[in-house]
């Protein structure tokens, strides 16, 4: 029986090396162009007419927008709305990612670490340096709580700083223990249909339920991506 | 698509669709964000993912500075204290948040309590 963690594996499809740094083409990367390829296809096929009475695919770009448009609205504020290409690229392209990644074959590249911990590093550059921007040198008063007692500031600063630089971290590993947890239980799941002769059925039936459950955690961990996404900007604008 | 086109049944339409979104948020009790929580489940593994998060990322802040400063194990220690403290602030705010306590939707310090 097949590790149920091979489906993890990486393998270069075209290999490339340049100085020793290995750049080579791999299943995860031509798995990420897919999605990226599959994003644009359905957001333009989905603008293309504008019609009054969407149909299916526009109706669910619509949707998509509407969603995302939403939460931003919600957990950034208004300013937020500035960022919304970026947000809405992000949701789109994990979203994808995940659920592509449940065709038999394919590869969940959110399923690694690396891909979710560099999305999540750009996010967390990215919000840090608009903090500083907006408020300059002032933004470090974010790690100072209102009201707290000032003899508790050298106590309650330094652990605000690691919880905020924390911040990355439990972004990426969420989503990457979510999908890899999820498709390591499917395989493992699925290994012992054959297994077990008769008594297949019973693990067949939690297969088939992972697979509809699987299809949830898709969406949610690139909602919860997205929203949290959202949070951290609201306390870059408004700083509490 | 077929589009009819027809300006003259839009105030009908409107009329028609808000009168329908009334009657849904009647019946399901909230607006549009029904169905778009996290699970109880997903929100105590968040919880989880918070806490070991916390304590790892402090000690290994910790163990990074003392391999640099030459401190001994010093700052290990407090980095593990002030990560596990960071760690459950962090899982704090996100049970609030998934709860949906506190006046605003902030994560940050100023509205910790």
């Amino acid at each position: 029986m097949a590790s149920p963690l091979e489906q993890f594996e990486i393998k270069p499809i075209v290999s490339i090396l340049i100085e020793g740094v290995d750049l080579s083409f791999t299943n995860s990367a031509l798995w990420m162009v897919i999605t990226s390829i599959a994003v644009y296809v359905l957001v333009v096929q989905g603008t293309r007419q504008h019609a009054m009475v969407p149909g299916r695919i526009q109706s669910l770009v619509e949707l998509s927008y509407e969603f995302v448009a939403g939460l931003i609205r919600e957990n950034a504020g208004k300013e937020g709305m500035r960022f919304f290409p970026l947000i809405f690229t992000m949701f789109m392209f994990i979203l994808l990612g995940n659920t592509l990644g449940m065709i038999p074959g394919s590869f969940t590249f959110t399923s690694h670490i690396i891909v979710t911990f560099f999305m999540a590093i750009c996010v967390w550059v990215g919000v840090t340096v608009y903090g500083f921007y907006l408020h300059g040198v002032k933004f470090l008063g974010f790690f100072v709580p209102q009201g707290a007692p000032i003899y508790m500031v050298p106590l309650i600063v330094p652990i605000e700083i690691i919880s905020y630089c924390v911040r990355p971290i439990s972004l990426s590993v969420r989503l990457f223990v979510n999908m890899m947890a999820g498709h390591t239980m499917m395989k493992v799941f699925g290994g012992f249909i054959i297994a077990l002769g008769v008594f297949g059925v019973a693990p067949l039936a939690v297969t088939v339920a992972l697979t509809g459950f699987e299809f949830a955690v898709a969406f949610l961990q690139a909602y919860i991506f997205t929203v949290l996404t959202c949070i951290y900007l609201h306390d870059a604008i408004h700083m509490h | 698509m077929p589009e009819p086109n027809k300006p003259s049944g839009f105030e009908d339409f409107d009329a028609r669709l808000a009168k329908l979104k009334g009657t849904r948020q009647a019946r399901d009790g909230e607006p549009d964000t029904a169905g778009q929580r996290p699970t109880n489940w997903g929100s105590g593994l968040q919880a989880g993912i918070e806490i070991i998060v916390g304590v790892g990322g402090g000690s290994l802040l910790g163990w990074a500075l003392d391999s640099w400063l030459d401190t001994g194990p010093f700052l290990l220690i407090v980095g593990f204290m002030l990560g596990a403290a960071a760690g459950m602030l962090n899982a704090f705010r996100s049970m609030r948040r998934y709860l949906g306590e506190g006046d605003d939707r902030s994560s940050g310090p100023g509205s910790s309590p």
